[in-house]
């Protein structure tokens, strides 16, 4: 993330002491507006379009079935694995109890479970313009437009688990880190300075202590944000002559992010399993080094080509990043020979790129699978297709025409993008198909199931509802979480019922993932008949 | 070797993190704690897992313990910024102590990798107590919540002490071992700390008695205690220049080895029998045993009454993860606090007292018999902490007490809730005095060191007509408290039924004494009042020499008394406290012991000896150490005499290791103790590592009842943490007492059921027998699986074998049952429904 010397300073994290603000023509503002408005617009429509018209699957559910159990006063399930994103636990608590959550149309029981990461998500998309005096407003339009549209970071938002939730507070907490080292507004006289530094304090104590609690994916991105605040925080005390300590009450801030964490984790210290989902998340994380994650949906494809085909602008991103860190190196050789000295802040800058992807390519080779690995890994390409485009916006947000040189490869880049952001999407979307294979097994078997108890409500005339122990959640064997979430009305209800004249429905589980996936079809997973177990 | 490496890290990471983190709290040691830090790491790690997961903010599991051991470095990176002098000052006294700190980590290195060795040749967990501590050590492994599941009687939360293998459960889930090598690496572990320890406080002890001296410069000196140099008796050698490191690691070795390796004189006296008979010492089938059973008491009635005299390295050899074994190393830091405590004055301030606090309370949780001796500690520690009077004695050694009365229950308050029901009460030794003689032979070994300590002291400051009064108006008061509070539980409702029985007993035995005249004999006749007599002048030695140094003023007693207790040396006065409470601990049971299960004083005498063992081996090595060091040949004959005893104490441990590994080494060394089992019962073994991966910890595993101390029995539950309806019963009255009839009341008849397919009992009415028909019998085995909750089945030999299960009954599990697996020998059914 760095400007060239000389170059007009108005990208790059590094060159920090020589940055200001963009000169501002009104016109070049109201464009910037536009197109953050259009990106939030965009980003918003491929988090929240259609977010509960998928099940949940069997990662997603553990969490949303224990929110909604405690939400409802039912004992929650013992999962085989445990929720281990306190944060969404807690959020996913409260969105219940106070709706409910099993409601059809909008406010569903999927869409409130997803409610959170493509929420975040979508700040997510909005949180590089907090720094756009500081990297500037081009730079910080590429970065938005990058989090909104890429598939992976969509997909992440699209789900009720901790991943999407850590990638988004990843990029708050950096954008906080950042915008708080903004030369100009650090230096701007009077109260509003004041009230920006003091609420940029606590939005990032916010984004400190929500990220404390996301889950496994914390952790992945535990070692890339000490490195970034490490860098920032020299780069802020070279700026004040200070080289050890940044400008920040650092007790302080951690006391805020602590209560912050508890408050969010324990849905306002309600209940206490959201808290203890950090230590489960961070076992989980630990066991991801050594261990094979459980298989709760067969990997349609091998990794590296999953990655490639739904990827392309983490693959154009890599190649940007290659091509700059050759170039930089050329200069900073070329500076050594001019005895001018190479720029240490770049040279850090670089490093740290550097070991960001190094760490970034050890989470997704991690036998565990790679959790949060598509966070740590594109954020930094983000950063490098940000740091080089982002003069290029800004020169043709200034120039008020399209007739410039620069602008005239506008079309083009933006054809290729939305090219590339397809062929994403559209290799992404046949995991997805993959996924509603399981989707309408446990679709058919619950419409099933309820049109077989449709005259339970009678009196003492229907069926009771009866799920053995793989389903049930018995404590002879682990539960399966999403037919546990799926039928979780049906299920409480089917309890209340259990004293009915009738044979009860017996749902059991068939023999497994072998029999759903055999041949490449999606068979059922579940049996459903009438009569005793 | 995988393990042990990983194992010996984190020791190593949660050792030095504490060492920064509680830096403030040991800063006047002038080791600053380096000895005692690793096991100020391993216990600070569990005690917090184990109050966040009472207190439900984290779960037992391996994330938990990450979280705990980070917080113990945030914990120390804060110290570190927040007080960056002390932190460089830390620094700068390991540096200058750096021998130190080699030494003791050598130490610790060798004990571990050692015995880690030592286990391998030797790993099996198969006999004594040993299931039991892996059934603890599992459960607390496998169960993430609070209470503890007790595997031995599913439904209900565990009624013991299990802290001290929730701290082995903790390094285990931490580094990712198997309880099975857990169990192993973890003795290795507590040997290691212990180890450790007992030189860190060896060390501290002889380093301030030479600097002190004036053979160190003021700089290296911990701060804030008032200099005054005084020449103790027999005067110490002078310092050796850059030598001078030697002497006080010397000390600490010392220490270490009378505490962890030394033995009681057992088995010299069987050499010395053999020798003096022309013949070799007895060496059959476990001859090492009788070290620990030295002698016995004998009953009213003249019956043999077993009395256990364990001491720490028989402790080892034997293999067992007892709760005295785990506590030994905590009241080894109970000490190190309170002499830290001692260095400050006595003085307990706001920033030490959680330390202590948590110290006394993990030992509540780990054995709770250490409680009391470790209270005291601190408690003497305070009021000699430094002279002015008695009142500021009392007012320090008051305010200590304060601060822990109200701090441990509240710390302990989910055990208190949860955890044992408390003992019946003390009962009077009305019959079993020790023989001077045999006390001799258990502390045989200490006796010179702590004689030698005792006059070194003496002869520092003489103790005074008014002090030897006042010490021996105490003792006799305390004796006589205790003996009349024994007294007092005769007449209660238990204490009346062990008079009867021993009425009874008497009475039985013939002659014509009833039983007060038959204590007074034994008293009398076997020369118990002699022990009683001999301990307690000891005890009265220290207890005048405590009076002086809490009560003289300067100037009352002459100059030299002034100068001794207004700031002598501190480390005199911490003997002082070790010597006295470690007496004390040996008279104790001569007069009342624990009225428990057992209405004997077996583990009174059991569990106060070996804490006095810790206290008097540390006094010894000191006095040992002291009078090495000191001028004139008198001291260096004590010393010679003193070491000459020590090392015959030495004799056992080489010889019993020996013989023991040369009697299990016909198996490929290995860590795992479940290793023997997979030879001998390897379809066991397989089901064992079925139930593990296949069933939530939950799931209760029902199995045939198991016998006290027959370890393949109920040895699923123990490897596996999963309750079975019955496990060891004898162990279960010990925890529970009268409860445990009521709470297994319908368990044995159920199981009876189930394991012979629902048919009647063999005795049974043969017309009933046949009238039970298949599905009368089917629904009866449903029934007593849904009644009791069990979810899997298992069918064993032993199962097969108790209740005669055929292969017609077997059948019909098979239906009313789903078959889950199946090994030679073994079945595993799961109960088919769900709820």
């Amino acid at each position: 993330v760095s400007g060239a010397p000389g170059r007009r300073p108005s990208s790059g994290l590094a060159n920090g002491a020589a940055s200001g603000p963009v000169s501002g023509a009104d016109a070049s503002s109201r464009a910037a507006l536009a197109l953050a408005l259009a990106l939030a617009l965009a980003g918003g429509a491929l988090r929240f379009a259609g977010l509960g018209d998928r099940l949940l699957d069997g990662g997603e559910a553990g969490s949303a079935w224990t929110a909604w159990s405690m939400a409802h006063g039912v004992a929650p399930p013992a999962l085989e694995r445990p929720p281990e994103s306190g944060l969404l636990l807690g959020v996913q608590a409260m969105a219940f109890w106070m709706t409910g959550g099993a409601g059809e149309g909008p406010l569903d029981g999927e869409w409130l479970a997803r409610l959170a990461p493509a929420a975040l998500g979508l700040l997510a998309v909005a949180a590089p313009w907090l720094c756009r005096r500081r990297i500037g407003i081009g730079a910080a339009a590429i970065a938005s437009g990058l989090l909104a549209l890429d598939p992976g970071w969509v997909a992440m938002a699209r789900r009720a688990d901790g991943v999407g939730l850590a990638g988004a507070l990843t990029v708050a907490v950096i954008a906080c880190l950042i915008a708080g080292t903004s030369g100009p507004l650090r230096s701007a006289a009077g109260d509003r300075a004041g009230r920006w530094e003091a609420g940029l304090l606590w939005v990032l104590a916010a984004a400190l202590g929500a990220l404390a609690v996301s889950g496994p994916a914390t952790w992945d991105v535990a070692v890339p944000l000490l490195l970034v605040a490490f860098l920032v925080s020299r780069s802020a005390g070279a700026r004040s002559g200070d080289t050890k300590r940044p400008d920040v009450d650092l007790p302080r801030l951690l006391r805020r992010a602590g209560v912050i964490a508890l408050l969010l984790a324990s849905s306002g210290l309600t209940q206490l399993r959201g808290v203890q989902a950090v230590s489960t998340g961070l076992g989980s994380w630990l066991a991801s080094w050594a261990e094979e994650a459980p298989a709760t949906v067969p990997a349609a494809r091998p990794g590296g080509v999953s990655w490639a085909a739904e990827a392309p602008i983490l693959a154009l991103g890599a190649i940007a990043a290659v091509l700059l860190l050759v170039r930089s190196s050329n200069r900073q050789r070329a500076a050594q020979r001019t005895a001018q000295g190479a720029a240490p802040a770049r040279v850090a800058a670089a490093g740290l790129a550097g070991l960001w992807l190094a760490w970034g390519t050890l989470l997704a080779l991690r036998p565990g699978g790679p959790g949060g690995a598509w966070i740590v890994l594109s954020l930094p390409l983000f950063a490098v297709i940000a740091s080089a485009c982002g003069p290029w916006v800004d020169r043709l947000l200034a120039s008020r025409t399209l007739g410039s040189r620069g602008a005239r490869w506008a079309p083009a880049a933006v054809a290729t993008g939305l090219a590339l952001v397809a062929a994403g999407a559209t290799a992404r979307a046949a995991g997805e198909r993959e996924r509603l294979g399981a989707d309408s097994s446990l679709r058919l078997l619950v419409a099933d199931v309820a049109a077989l108890a449709l005259d339970r409500s009678g009196a003492g005339a229907g069926h009771a509802l009866l799920l053995e122990g793989d389903v049930a959640g018995s404590r002879a064997r682990w539960p399966d979480p999403a037919l546990g979430w799926a039928l979780r009305e049906l299920g409480r209800e089917g309890a209340r019922a259990a004293g009915a004249e009738r044979a009860p429905l017996v749902v059991s589980s068939a023999d497994g993932l072998a029999t759903l996936w055999r041949d490449g079809e999606a068979l059922g997973r579940y049996r459903l008949r009438e009569g005793s177990p | 070797m995988d393990g042990v490496i990983r194992w010996y890290l984190a020791v190593q990471l949660v050792g030095w993190l504490s060492l920064v983190a509680f830096a403030p709290d040991l800063r006047r040691l002038p080791s600053r704690g380096h000895g005692a830090s690793k096991t100020l790491g391993v216990l600070a790690t569990g005690l917090a897992l184990w109050l966040g997961t009472a207190w439900g903010v984290v779960r037992t599991e391996r994330g938990g313990v990450a979280l705990v051991v980070l917080g113990l470095g945030a914990l120390a990176l804060w110290r570190a910024r927040r007080d960056p002098a002390g932190f460089a000052s830390l620094r700068a006294a390991l540096r200058e102590r750096r021998a130190a700190v080699v030494a003791g980590e050598v130490l610790f290195a060798v004990a571990f990798v050692g015995w880690a060795a030592v286990r391998a040749l030797d790993p099996a967990i198969e006999h004594s107590e040993q299931p039991m501590d892996l059934m603890l050590i599992q459960a607390s492994m496998v169960d993430p919540d609070y209470p503890l599941l007790d595997p031995w009687l599913s439904g209900h939360a565990v009624a013991y002490y299990a802290l001290g293998h929730g701290l082995i459960a903790a390094l285990a889930l931490l580094v990712a071992v198997p309880s099975e090598v857990a169990y192993n690496l973890g003795q290795a572990c507590w040997l290691g700390l212990l180890v450790s320890v007992c030189f860190g406080l060896g060390y501290d002890l002889a380093t301030l008695r030479r600097e002190r001296a004036g053979g160190a410069s003021p700089g290296s000196r911990p701060g804030g205690e008032a200099e005054v140099a005084l020449r103790p008796a027999g005067g110490l050698a002078p310092s050796r220049g850059s030598w001078s490191w030697a002497g006080p690691v010397a000390a600490g070795v010392l220490s270490a080895v009378t505490v962890a390796v030394a033995g009681n004189l057992h088995r010299v006296a069987e050499w010395a029998r053999a020798f003096a008979a022309s013949t070799q010492p007895d060496r059959g089938h476990w001859w090492w045993w009788r070290a620990s059973r030295a002698f016995a008491d004998r009953g009213p009635g003249g019956e043999r009454s077993e009395v256990i005299t364990e001491f720490p390295f028989f402790s080892y050899l034997l293999g067992d993860d007892h709760p005295h074994l785990l506590s030994m190393p905590v009241l080894a830091l109970v000490a190190t606090l309170a002499f830290a405590l001692v260095l400050a004055g006595g003085e307990l301030s706001r920033r030490r007292a959680p330390l202590a606090v948590a110290a006394c309370a993990s030992l509540w949780l780990i054995n709770g018999w250490d409680l009391p001796a470790a209270v005291a500690l601190l408690v003497a520690a305070a009021a000699l902490g430094s002279g002015g009077g008695l009142a500021p004695a009392a007012r320090r050694a008051g305010r200590v007490g304060l601060a822990l009365a109200l701090g441990i229950p509240v710390l302990s308050l989910p055990f208190l809730l949860t955890g044992a029901p408390p003992p019946k009460g003390v009962l009077p030794n009305l019959f079993d005095p020790t023989p001077a003689g045999t006390l001799l032979l258990l502390f045989g070994a200490l006796a010179p060191g702590v004689l030698v300590a005792l006059a070194l002291l003496a002869g520092t400051m003489p103790p005074t007509r008014r002090g030897i009064a006042a010490a021996l108006a105490t003792i006799a008061a305390a004796g006589a408290v205790l003996v009349a509070r024994g007294a007092w539980h005769l007449r209660s409702g238990d204490g009346a039924d062990w008079l009867e029985r021993a009425r009874v007993a008497v009475a039985s035995a013939g002659g014509d004494r009833d039983v007060a005249a038959l204590a007074v004999a034994r008293w009398l006749g076997e020369g118990g009042w002699i022990t009683v007599a001999a301990v307690g002048a000891l005890a009265t030695v220290c207890g005048a020499l405590a009076w002086t140094a809490s009560v003289a003023r300067g100037g009352a007693g002459g100059r030299a008394m002034g100068e001794w207790a207004a700031g002598g040396d501190p480390a005199e006065r911490f003997v002082l406290v070790l010597a006295g409470l470690g007496l004390g601990l040996v008279l104790a049971p001569e007069l009342v012991f624990v009225h428990d299960v057992f209405g004997t004083r077996m583990n009174t005498v059991f569990k106060l000896h070996y804490q006095a063992w810790l206290l008097l081996g540390l006094t010894a090595a000191w006095g040992t150490a002291s009078a090495v060091r000191s001028r004139g040949a008198g001291w260096r004959i004590a010393a010679t005499l003193s070491l000459a005893l020590l090392g015959a104490g030495l004799v056992y441990a080489p010889e019993a290791t020996l013989s023991k590994v040369a009697a299990a080494s016909d198996r490929p060394p290995t860590l795992d103790g479940l290793a023997g089992w997979r030879a001998s019962r390897p379809g066991l073994v397989e089901a064992i590592e079925w139930v593990r991966r296949h069933t939530p910890p939950g799931a209760v595993v029902a199995q045939a009842p198991g016998d006290s101390y027959r370890a393949e029995q109920s040895l699923v539950a123990a490897a596996t943490g999963r309750p079975t309806p019955i496990g060891w019963r004898g162990h279960q009255v010990q925890w529970r007492g009268a409860r445990y009839g009521e709470l297994v009341a319908g368990r044995e008849e159920a199981l009876r059921s189930i394991y012979r397919g629902g048919r009647a009992d063999e005795g049974a009415a043969a017309e009933e027998a046949e009238g039970a028909t298949f599905g009368a019998r089917e629904e009866a085995v449903a029934e007593a699986m849904a009644r009791w909750r069990i979810d899997y089945l298992l069918l064993g030999d032993l199962e097969r074998e108790r209740y005669g299960t055929t292969g017609e009954d077997e059948a019909l599990l098979s239906r009313v049952l789903e078959r889950a697996f199946e090994a030679p020998g073994v079945t595993v059914y799961r109960r088919r429904s769900g709820p």
